[in-house]
């Protein structure tokens, strides 16, 4: 586990910097993603998440959810094509978990990614995203993660 | 690949003399940009005094709350595109250096008439 700005970075997820996504491969082929730390900081108290439907076909950086704070409003981008293969009811239900877990139960949506090979490429492993993500939370004037109350490491 | 997210045109009649009317229809704009939805706005009568340089800045929906030109920048932000109907400039004594940089363009009926008719959802403020 990376720390960057008190933010936690897992060691075996990769991670696109520039949508604050993370990235798990499983082991059926299919990849899990969800919002980094840094992305629920930036959110806040998270109160509304939406995944789309399972079977929906998803282009490379499409929105495969949206996710509403009390102050902030935005798009979860796949950064894979494919196809949604699983989401997870758990966080539509329940948006907070996505500030409390956001590696574990916070999971979004799983994808059967079309181009795995290809897409992968353009992710990167824990110690380039603590370097990159260091310069975005300069950039974004982000001192530091935030964490709630019973936030799972 | 199903690509076709829709498009969603919000139509905005209301000013700044209902502020708390002002950020609902910027935050439903800039939601269905974020669901990738082709998203843009209208703006006409009173509502073109929202893209007047120095009203949103100092508007806010609720006493002490976001400010409604941050909901304007969160829209843009996202996508959304933002048209000045051209009468409503001519009603309120404006031009066009008048508007916010956020603004993308001043439109004359035909064009709001065929949004409306193009778009899956129109939305009316």
């Amino acid at each position: 586990m990376a720390l960057v700005r008190n933010c936690l970075l897992p060691s075996d997820l990769l991670y696109d910097v520039p949508t604050n996504i993370w990235v798990r491969e499983l082991d059926d082929g299919m990849v899990e993603i969800g919002m980094t730390d840094i992305a629920q900081t930036l959110a806040g108290s998270i109160i509304h998440c939406r995944p789309k439907k399972v079977g929906k076909k998803v282009k490379k950086g499409k929105s495969v959810a949206t996710v509403e704070s009390g102050k902030w409003v935005g798009p979860v981008r796949s950064p894979f094509a494919g196809n949604i293969t699983e989401r997870n009811d758990a966080v539509a239900n329940d948006a907070t978990i996505l500030n409390r877990s956001p590696y574990g139960e916070g999971w979004i949506v799983r994808i059967t990614p079309a181009d795995m090979e290809g897409d992968r490429t353009a992710l990167v492993g824990v110690e380039e995203a603590s370097t990159l993500y260091e310069a975005y939370m300069q950039e974004k004037d982000l001192a530091s993660c935030i964490h709630c109350e019973g936030f799972e490491e | 690949m199903d690509d076709d997210e829709g498009s969603v045109t919000v139509f905005m009649t209301t000013g700044p003399t209902t502020p708390q009317r002002c950020a609902t229809p910027f935050y439903m704009a800039t939601m269905a940009a974020a669901m990738d939805s082709e998203a843009r706005m209208v703006f006409q009568i009173d509502g073109t005094l929202l893209m007047k340089k120095g009203v949103a800045e100092n508007l806010d929906a609720r006493e002490g709350g976001k400010k409604i030109i941050d909901f304007i920048r969160d829209a843009k932000e996202m996508g959304v595109e933002m048209y000045v109907c051209s009468a409503s400039l001519a009603l309120h004594g404006m031009t066009k250096e008048d508007l916010i940089e956020e603004c993308n363009d001043v439109v004359g009926a035909a064009y709001m008439t065929e949004a409306g008719l193009e778009s899956d959802m129109v939305l009316t403020y």
